[in-house]
């Protein structure tokens, strides 16, 4: 039962008032997964730490004591901050609410560390998207939680997929190849799979396969009350194609 | 331990729902208004009523008014075709005693924040659209806190504004004046040498 400060690295996920001049923040860390942390006096006007402790930002964080809520005794930034805008603010705290609702405090994750890392900066990228980094994510965690099957094998036979064979997706087992004629509703082609084992959401038939499965498998796991934040990326999206779109608004 | 007379509990209890009011800053405020200052306990109490009762929000901007329309929005002086979208009446104060802004405003009332629950319907971003919609605004400047909800907010308005063909500006953030640079955090000189200004043809 060491007492003594612990130094870890980290992101604020979400923070909020707590009492007067304190804040209650949610962090991610490397070393300890998710965990609360109590920053005193950081919502005071002027105070030295508020500007580090927003989300998106690496950060080394020294806390005190131990369970369910530690205290904040020092923050430094560990990188540039990086600058998330429009769509890609929006998709970085659909990854925040999804490390908040699925994993438990004080269950260290690497794996899921070390992509959401990289999903921020792919984020961060002007050209990239939002959908290769979100979807690249989810399939991480989700794999994490081992709520993802392998998309390489057939679940049954065990043998590796075929580009051009038609299989049926059963997201606990895996995929299993369609004897006789494919239902091209519910199969998919190989493929679709293929891509999805290696991350590559190029295609667009991919990228909305892969938004579909994952958002379903992700659903089915939380439960109620479901994600707040793709709501909100779905309501900017509107706005967007109005502008892109401002001759068909009058 | 002795306890208070009823109303006294009552009054200390009432007292505590100011911020930074305690058990111990509410009891002696209490003691200070029975004790001391009876009138004037009296006239807070009446202040609060009229407050209560006499102030509303403005029925374009939001910000706190006794009228319709608060003084800000029925001046003539103030330019219309600037709308400045802030999160707090008092980032209107703020704005309006930096002197540097001579349009109008509309008060958010809080900001999008997606994993609070806050998005675009609990703002009532609908009312601002519907300014917006009404024509004459022709530049919209974001004056939403330098939080990452601050800013998602900023994005979020910037998108309704361009749908209707108004320009977006957000405002900087920058060194703070008297600021030395060896002090200021990362971010913000991050963000002031994203929006550094030319100094060479229109200033020299």
């Amino acid at each position: 039962m060491s007492r003594a400060p612990q130094e870890i690295t980290g992101y604020v996920l979400h923070r909020r008032r707590y009492q007067e001049h304190a804040l209650l923040l949610e962090v991610f860390s490397l070393e300890q997964g998710r965990l609360g942390l109590v920053a005193r006096g950081a919502a005071r006007p002027h105070a030295r730490l508020r500007p580090l402790l927003e989300p998106f930002r690496a950060l080394t964080l020294r806390c005190a004591g131990r369970g369910e809520l530690r205290t904040l005794t020092g923050a430094e930034p560990r990188a540039v901050p990086i600058a998330l805008g429009g769509e890609a603010l929006l998709a970085g705290f659909y990854l925040n609410e999804l490390l908040l609702r699925t994993l438990p405090r004080e269950d260290p994750h690497e794996v899921a560390f070390v992509g959401y890392t990289a999903a921020l900066d792919s984020l961060a990228a002007p050209a990239g998207g939002v959908a290769g980094p979100l979807r690249r994510f989810e399939h991480q965690l989700l794999r994490e939680l081992g709520l993802a099957p392998s998309f390489e094998v057939d679940a049954v036979s065990g043998a590796p997929l075929t580009a051009d064979a038609w299989y049926r997706l059963d997201l606990q087992s895996g995929p299993i190849a369609v004897q006789g004629a494919p239902d091209p509703v519910r199969d998919v082609q190989g493929a679709l799979l293929l891509a999805l084992a290696q991350d590559d959401y190029r295609h667009p038939r991919v990228r909305r396969f892969a938004r579909r499965l994952f958002r379903r498998a992700l659903t089915e796991h939380l439960g109620s009350p479901p994600l707040r934040t793709p709501a909100m990326l779905a309501a900017w999206r509107a706005r967007r194609q109005l502008v892109d779109a401002p001759q068909d608004q009058t | 331990m002795a306890s208070y007379p009823p109303r006294l509990q009552r009054l200390i209890d009432a007292l505590r729902i100011l911020p930074g009011v305690g058990p111990k800053s509410a009891q002696r405020m209490a003691f200070q208004l029975l004790e001391r200052d009876r009138p004037g306990a009296r006239l807070l109490a009446e202040r609060l009523v009229e407050a209560i009762d006499g102030i509303g929000r403005c029925e374009r901007c939001r910000m706190f008014s006794e009228t319709p329309l608060c003084e800000l929005c029925a001046s003539p002086q103030r330019d219309g075709r600037l709308l400045c979208v802030v999160e707090t009446p008092g980032d209107v104060l703020a704005v309006e005693h930096s002197g540097a802004y001579r349009g109008r405003y509309f008060v958010l009332m809080g900001r999008l924040s997606p994993l609070d629950g806050i998005g675009p319907d609990e703002l009532q971003l609908d009312a601002l659209d519907a300014l917006l919609a009404a024509g004459g605004v022709e530049e919209v400047v974001l004056a939403t806190g330098a939080t990452v909800e601050g800013e998602a907010t900023a994005h979020f308005v910037a998108a309704m504004a361009s749908a209707r063909g108004i320009a977006a500006t957000r405002i900087a953030h920058g060194v703070p004046m008297g600021g030395e640079l060896e002090y200021v955090d990362g971010s913000t000189l991050a963000h002031a040498f994203n929006g550094r200004l030319d100094l060479g043809r229109d200033r020299a």
